[in-house]
């Protein structure tokens, strides 16, 4: 008890000591003083290299504060140092700051980016984040340089998503090669990209990008809000995003969507969707999601309409066999048996002839056998993962039946089902079926076909109450919105889709006008 | 707060559903393995006796058992040996199917006594077909003996009944040779009636029960068992009201018959060409018929127009020639001659002997003057047979197959 408060306590302190670190110090004119304030804050650590030097000529002490591997050392001294130390001999007949300041800005204008800052927090996250500061003797202003040296991924082809069609390249951990893998897809002015920073520690930068004029500014805002609400010490992932914003936390349902793929990304911006994109992973959120996007690829939109139109009714087709099979094989064969024709009947009878369970438990047993495997597969390094799958797949599945633990049938349902999870597009998705198709075994193994259609009814029910961001997740299904149904289970020709989706409330409703 | 009281929610959601599962479900379960698949039931009279001891003592109640006495023989499927493709290495290959008999006075208590007899529970959702015996079929009315598969919820509409000639069971015995279970490859000769017109229209319980309640006559298929092979040809005639059986139709009878009803799809007409006395066969491709009522004051007559397009399939005449105008007419008189005549017989048969109606003239009547059917009604079949009826045969022979000609000069 005492201890629980003692550590009560301690957070406290803790918290006390974040908030008093949040106020203002501004820069003061000894450079001694500053060395020192920053020595104090993130000294410590001994990746931290503070370099002080004199300006030849002119006895103004100077001192560069960097981390080392963070910031780029070859440009720090080929770009910052030499021509300080080599060009500006004379920089001591300068007098006054600005002059002094605008002459090492010249010196330096090989740089990118340099910007002046006044406080030291301003200094030291830049630091943090890989620039450099420039500190000079007698003056109140500190130079942030920018110079980023740590290692970043090629885009290379998105693992998780892999398109026949299409670019090949994919997000990486960086958030400014992401901004730019977009902003090369979409030239328009109005591609805004707002940051911020999240995580108490962490520090994140988190992109908010938009089509400013394009998307539903009252969106916008929510997604914006929503993020500056975050109140957590780290940010990982998008996924620790996607579960901090969503609207409701309980559903099994994803209710942000989240791509590897620019592309897509992209043709989602014009559509009236808001991107997040995180530093350090290669996922971005589109914000707000449909249920309908979640059985749609980017590739849809690449291939001919009609090939592309079978696929997404096939999707559909997909969704409901991953998770109403196995259950309809349950309720049918130990409820409704005249449901089937009797040949089949005969021969599922025959080939149950001797397995000890009770359907229902037989597919329950296959069922967490599938996803075992399927758990093993993915975390075990790829080539002996492949080699579980064989065994999985072979040898279990072809023993079972002969030991008589299992029906044939039952191998050929659990297969079908695992293949049709395995073939929705979005993994999100995918999960959310898989998950779901417990319970509803339970219910088709309690209730047949009637437990069936409640859980059918039950997770409608769910689906129509739920929102992403306002926006229905149904939607355009629920409300009805004919004229989207263009894009939803048919892709109908690119030519003759004019409008953005209206559920989206988009500044600019109309695609093209033709 | 508000979270932790939908986490409540959530939880008593969860108990609520788990209590249903286990309070509510699961009495209908039963697994599809532990059932004993019924496809086929037989009806009889019985034939030892058997029984008669207990016979006697319950005739001291006064019940009529001689009439009431009845055989029932069941198929149960046994899917154990339905499910092993061929018999596996050499063992001997066990019969795919397996007839219980049991006797009884109705047929719910028959049934009931099978539950004694059987280690699956006998499920008759799946039963196919109905076979009653002829003499059965003619002691008792249908209407009476049916009575308890129309009524049980667990059957369907759509089991077809026929009715043997001989001991029903004997068509449940024979084993076939390319199907595995007797009943499945009885119901495989019904689906033969695309080539020929022999068999009687295969009647579905549904549609047996419409007619008994109108009253009207009709026909049965008929079965008949050869040693170690069936045949279903022919047909039993019901007469409506009574509902039991009066008489069989033979193979051309019932071709007759089904010239009438225009249910031909596919069959073939023998006959002999005039000439050369050489048979000749006309197959049958298309058919059409169209029963027209005149109702000229009183009297009531018939007219039956029958159209049919086929080919010529066979031909015995040496000098025979299809590319011949001369000989296509020839043949087609012949055809159409062997037609008429066939049809006049069945016809008579039905009309004369039966004085029943089978062929759907009192529904033509019924369609285009109702208020004539009304004052007749009543006793329509005994009013059929006194009525005249003219059948007009067209036949076009279109085709004469892939060969005209047996001489060399037209090929």
């Amino acid at each position: 008890m005492f201890r629980w408060f003692k550590n009560k306590k301690k957070k406290g302190e803790a918290s006390q000591k974040l908030k008093s670190s949040k106020d203002v110090t501004s820069i003061s004119k000894n450079l001694k003083t500053n060395l020192q304030v920053i020595y104090q804050q993130i000294g410590h650590s001994s990746d931290v290299i503070i370099r002080s030097f004199q300006i030849e000529n002119s006895k103004l002490e100077a001192a560069v504060v960097y981390i080392d591997g963070l910031a780029d050392e070859q440009v720090i001294n080929d770009q910052i140092l030499k021509p300080v130390l080599l060009e500006l001999r004379k920089i001591g007949d300068v007098r006054g700051e600005k002059a002094l300041r605008d002459e090492l800005k010249r010196a330096m204008t090989t740089l990118s980016k340099i910007k002046t800052a006044q406080q030291i927090e301003s200094c030291i996250s830049h630091i943090l984040s890989g620039g450099t500061v420039f500190f000079v003797d007698s003056s109140d202003e500190a130079l942030l340089l920018s110079t980023p040296g740590w290692e970043t991924r090629v885009p290379s082809e998105p693992t998780s998503e892999p398109y026949i069609r299409g670019a090949r390249e994919g997000f990486v951990e960086t958030l400014t090669d992401n901004i730019v893998l977009l902003r090369r897809r979409i030239r328009d002015p109005d591609f805004t990209v707002d940051i911020y920073k999240v995580g108490r520690r962490s520090k994140t930068d988190i992109a908010v990008a938009y089509i400013r004029g394009l998307a539903n500014q009252e969106l916008v805002d929510e997604v914006k809000r929503r993020i500056e609400q975050i109140d957590i010490d780290m940010i990982q992932e998008t996924g620790y995003i996607e579960q901090l914003i969503e609207d409701n936390f309980l559903s099994p349902f994803p209710q942000v969507l989240a791509t590897e793929r620019p592309d897509k990304v992209a043709g989602n911006l014009l559509e009236g969707f808001v991107a997040i994109i995180v530093d350090n992973t290669p996922f971005v959120l589109i914000a707000p999601a449909t249920l309908s996007m979640f059985l749609q690829t980017g590739e849809d939109y690449y291939e001919r309409w009609m090939f592309s139109s079978m696929l997404r009714i096939l999707r559909i087709l997909i969704s409901f066999i991953a998770l109403f099979l196995p259950a309809i094989y349950v309720a049918l064969v130990s409820f409704h048996q005249n449901l089937i024709p009797m040949d089949l009947m005969i021969s599922i009878a025959a080939n149950r002839e001797g397995v000890p369970f009770p359907s229902l438990v037989e597919a329950l047993i296959m069922e967490m056998t599938i996803e075992i495997l399927r758990e093993a597969g993915l975390r075990l390094p790829k080539p002996i993962g492949q080699a579980v799958g064989i065994v999985g797949g072979l040898v279990i599945g072809e023993a079972a039946v002969r030991a008589g633990i299992v029906s044939p049938i039952m191998v050929i349902v659990v297969a079908l089902t695992a293949i049709s999870s395995f073939a929705l597009p979005e993994y999100a998705m995918g999960i959310a079926i898989r998950m779901l198709r417990f319970p509803m075994m339970l219910v088709a193994g309690a209730l047949g076909l009637y437990g069936i259609m409640l859980g059918y009814i039950m997770i409608n029910v769910h689906l129509v109450k739920l929102k992403s961001f306002g926006i229905d997740y149904l939607a355009p299904y629920v409300p009805y919105r004919l004229r989207n149904w263009k894009d939803l289970m048919i892709r109908a020709p690119i030519k003759k889709m004019r409008q953005r989706p209206q559920m989206m409330k988009t500044q600019d409703p109309q695609r093209k006008d033709s | 707060m508000g979270r932790n009281r939908y986490f409540i929610g959530i939880i008593f959601a969860f108990i609520f559903l788990i209590n249903a599962g286990i309070m509510v479900g699961c009495w209908d379960q039963t697994e599809i393995e532990d059932l004993g698949i019924i496809v086929g039931v037989a009806i009889d009279k019985p034939k030892t006796a058997e029984g008669k001891e207990e016979e006697k003592k319950e005739s001291e109640r006064n019940l009529s058992y001689e009439k009431h006495r009845l055989t029932v023989t069941q198929q149960f499927v046994v899917s154990q040996a339905m499910g092993s493709k061929e018999s596996s290495a050499g063992m001997p290959s066990q019969e795919a199917y397996s007839n219980v008999a049991s006797e009884g006075n109705t047929l719910f208590q028959i049934a009931s006594q099978f539950s004694t007899m059987s280690s699956r529970l006998p499920y008759y959702k799946h039963l196919k077909a109905i076979i009653i015996s002829e003499e059965i079929a003619k002691s008792l009315n249908l209407e009476q003996l049916l009575n308890f598969f129309l009524r049980e919820p667990e059957m369907t509409r759509d089991i077809q009944v026929m009715i043997s000639k001989g001991c029903a069971r004997d068509v449940l015995e024979v084993k076939p040779i390319k199907e595995r279970l007797p009943v499945l490859a009885l119901l495989s000769l019904t689906e033969n009636e695309k080539k020929t017109a022999r068999m009687a229209e295969k009647l579905m319980l549904g549609n047996m029960s419409k007619k008994m309640a109108n009253g009207s006559s009709f026909l049965i298929p008929r079965v008949v068992t050869y040693g170690d092979s069936v045949q279903l040809a022919g047909a039993a005639v019901i007469k409506g009201k009574e509902n039991t059986m009066i008489g069989w139709l033979g193979e051309e009878e019932t071709e007759a018959i089904n010239w009438i009803l225009g249910k031909i799809e596919g069959s073939a007409v023998e006959t002999v060409d005039k000439e050369t006395k050489e048979f000749l066969v006309y197959e049958v491709k298309e058919q059409r018929s169209q029963i027209k009522p005149k109702v000229e004051g009183e009297k009531i007559s018939f007219v039956v127009e029958i159209e049919s397009e086929g080919g010529l399939g066979e031909d015995w005449l040496i000098s025979g020639d299809a590319f011949e105008e001369a000989f296509m007419q020839r043949a087609t008189e012949a055809i159409r001659e062997e037609i008429v005549s066939i049809i006049y017989d069945g016809l008579t048969k039905t009309q004369k002997e039966f004085k029943v109606d089978v062929a759907g003239f009192g529904k033509q009547l019924y369609v285009q003057y109702p208020e004539v059917w009304e004052k007749v009604k009543e006793n329509w079949d005994e009013y059929f047979s006194t009525v005249p009826v003219e059948v007009n045969v067209e036949i076009h022979v279109r085709e004469f197959g892939m060969k005209g000609s047996k001489s060399m000069q037209h090929e």
